[in-house]
């Protein structure tokens, strides 16, 4: 039976191709933007447990896009002094805050670790973003031939990492946060100020701005319970040449952005699941009064009712199978494609699902996808099964 | 006494006033060839579609090996017919996805005996002298050789009764021989075998020869 289903599929290749490719779309954009929406979703709240930080504060002539301060890690190697600190502090409000200093020159070296991955210096007094990884580790702070890997800077086996000549040892790699501190290595703050000190390329910014040792990257900041976010903002900025960005407004600006553009993509893709429906149901309806007298031979020959039902819901479900798995490998592709466009365009956290999630979304689309042949298919396989097996005597020549 | 392989008891058809077959009563016993003559549009191949399940009569009732078989369900029907009737229909109605091998396998596909039946394939083919066909598709065979591979499904399965619509129907004298030969060998072999034809030479060949003339079954041998 299965072989009668098979050549009848092969005998109409290009209706059938049709199907397969018009459901194919519908999955691969389903599975593409359901793909994307959890990895978003995923980094956004990661992100908002493992940066804790309410307000970024940066100098104000660093102008990339909020987004990309937050999540982008840039910096324009654009530094502030450090006692910008203490003035910040003292605003009314400000639960605690915390420096951070970034330098990206980190492909000089023979042991080149990428250009996407940057060093970042942390104040062990008032941190407490990596200061939860250095629990679980029993240590209280780094030392200068110390480093925490970023939770997707590639794994090094021998514990150990050279950075521009000089060794240092991993004491542990951080958990996935969705924003570029995955692609950070994290050292003291005076080991990153030594090391940026030392690079040649940066020895203009240093001339301009002063030694490394009196500045800044960043400011992190909690603000109290009580506190009105946009207030602190407001006040900081007022203290000059600073920066404040809201983190929980650029998440849910991303947030929107990504809802609006995957309600959209979404809507695409559902057009194309109900256009493919229509024509999964249209076609097998129609197959139903095109090939009586087929159905009336096999009937003739011997075939029930039920022979003939199996073999027009075996066609569908065939049909939506291959379909619905040409979609997953190709919501895949158009997944891994749409996210190094986005990307492009803009940062935003993200955490990869996971397998489990893959498999079960892709679990998922197939069997609906099939459960739906077979429902297209199961209207005209009841008509099929009635067919009058006379109409073999009747009926014209078969296609 | 040879129990009868078919029996027509009063077998009438009408469709909606028009009376069509009218208490027809016939009985086939294996071994025995009957061809069935008669007028185009006289209920010919109505009949012949009534003697294989195909179609209900409107009154009568039809036996097959001893077994009222015209009010048993489709299911019932369905097995009778694919385990006990070969049909050769006016046209070869074959698969055109299939191979002539796969379509004349085809009733061996529903009567789920798969394995053993394919070297009968290919012998019947053989005879047929379509064993270099086995794996073309209808549409690249003559009419001729379309006629003859229905001819091969229709013996795959050794049916005991095999019904024939206008099996030498638009073929030369020389493939009518053929097929005819084929038709009368199975009947040498047991089978009862029913032949509906316009053809003299073939009816002349049949054990028993009947006319249908007005929805009335007339032997003429």
């Amino acid at each position: 039976m299965s072989l009668l289903v098979w050549k009848s599929i092969l005998h109409r290749k290009l209706q059938c191709l049709a199907l397969v490719v018009a459901i194919g779309l519908g999955v691969a954009i389903i599975f593409g933007v359901a793909t994307i929406y959890q990895g978003v979703s995923s980094g956004i709240e990661i992100s908002k447990q493992r940066l804790g930080a309410d307000i970024v504060i940066v100098p104000e002539s660093v102008k990339l896009e909020p987004s990309l301060v937050l999540f982008g890690g840039a910096t324009e190697h654009t530094y502030m002094s450090k006692n910008t600190l203490d003035a910040i502090q003292a605003v009314p409000g400000v639960r605690r805050a915390t420096p951070q200093f970034f330098t990206q020159s980190l492909s000089a070296d023979c042991h080149d670790i990428g250009t996407q991955n940057r060093m970042l210096g942390y104040d062990p007094k008032s941190d407490w973003v990596i200061e939860p990884w250095l629990k679980k580790i029993h240590k209280t702070e780094l030392k200068d031939n110390e480093v925490i890997l970023g939770a997707k800077i590639p794994v090094w086996t021998q514990n150990r990492i050279s950075i521009l000549g000089k060794w240092y040892d991993i004491v542990t790699v951080a958990e996935e946060t969705g924003t570029t501190l995955d692609y950070s290595l994290f050292v003291s703050m005076e080991e990153a100020r030594r090391v940026a000190g030392k690079d040649v390329f940066l020895g203009e910014v240093w001339t301009k701005q002063g030694p490394p040792a009196e500045l800044i990257s960043a400011i992190l900041l909690q603000v109290e319970d009580s506190a009105k976010i946009e207030t602190i903002a407001a006040e900081v900025q007022r203290l000059g040449n600073l920066r404040a960005i809201i983190a929980s407004d650029i998440k849910n600006r991303i947030n929107n952005q990504f809802t609006v553009l995957l309600l959209f993509v979404g809507g695409i893709g559902a057009l194309t699941v109900i256009a493919s429906l229509f024509q999964l149901f249209s076609r097998f309806y129609t197959l139903t009064w095109e090939r009586q007298a087929e159905w009336g031979l096999y009937l003739a020959l011997g075939a029930s009712s039920r022979d003939i039902a199996a073999i027009i819901i075996g066609e569908a479900i065939t049909i939506a199978l291959a379909g619905s798995l040409s979609g997953i490998i190709l919501g895949g592709v158009l997944y891994k494609i749409s996210l190094l466009t986005l990307s492009a365009y803009q940062s935003f956290p993200f955490i990869q699902p996971g397998w489990q999630y893959m498999t079960l979304l892709s679990f998922i689309l197939i069997l609906f996808y099939t459960g739906l042949g077979a429902l297209a298919a199961w209207l005209p396989a009841y008509q099929g099964s009635k067919t009058d097996p006379g109409t073999v005597m009747t009926r014209g020549e078969f296609d | 006494m040879t129990k009868n392989l078919l029996e027509l008891h009063q077998i009438s058809k009408s469709y909606e006033e028009e009376l069509i077959l009218e208490e027809i009563s016939l009985s086939v016993q294996p071994g025995t060839a009957i061809a069935i003559t008669g007028n185009s549009g006289g209920g010919k191949t109505t009949l012949l579609s009534i003697m294989g399940l195909l179609q209900k009569p409107t009154s009568g009732q039809i036996t097959m090996n001893g077994l009222e078989a015209s009010s048993l369900d489709q299911k019932k029907q369905a097995k009778i017919r694919g385990e006990s009737i070969g049909f050769v229909f006016q046209r070869a109605r074959l698969i055109s996805s299939l191979t002539i091998q796969e379509n004349v396998l085809l009733p061996a596909w529903f009567v789920r005996k798969e394995k053993e039946i394919v070297e009968r394939a290919q012998q019947l083919l053989s005879y047929f002298e379509l064993e270099h066909r086995l794996n073309h598709k209808p549409q690249q065979l003559s009419l001729g050789q379309l006629r003859r591979v229905a001819l091969a499904r229709a013996l795959l399965l050794q049916p005991p009764l095999l019904l024939a619509d206008e099996p030498t129907n638009d073929l030369d004298p020389a493939l009518a021989d053929i097929v005819a030969g084929a038709l009368l060998q199975a009947r040498n072999q047991g089978t009862g075998v029913i032949i509906v034809t316009h053809d003299p030479a073939l009816a002349q060949k049949a054990d028993h020869h009947f006319r249908l003339e007005q929805g009335n079954l007339i032997q003429v041998k």
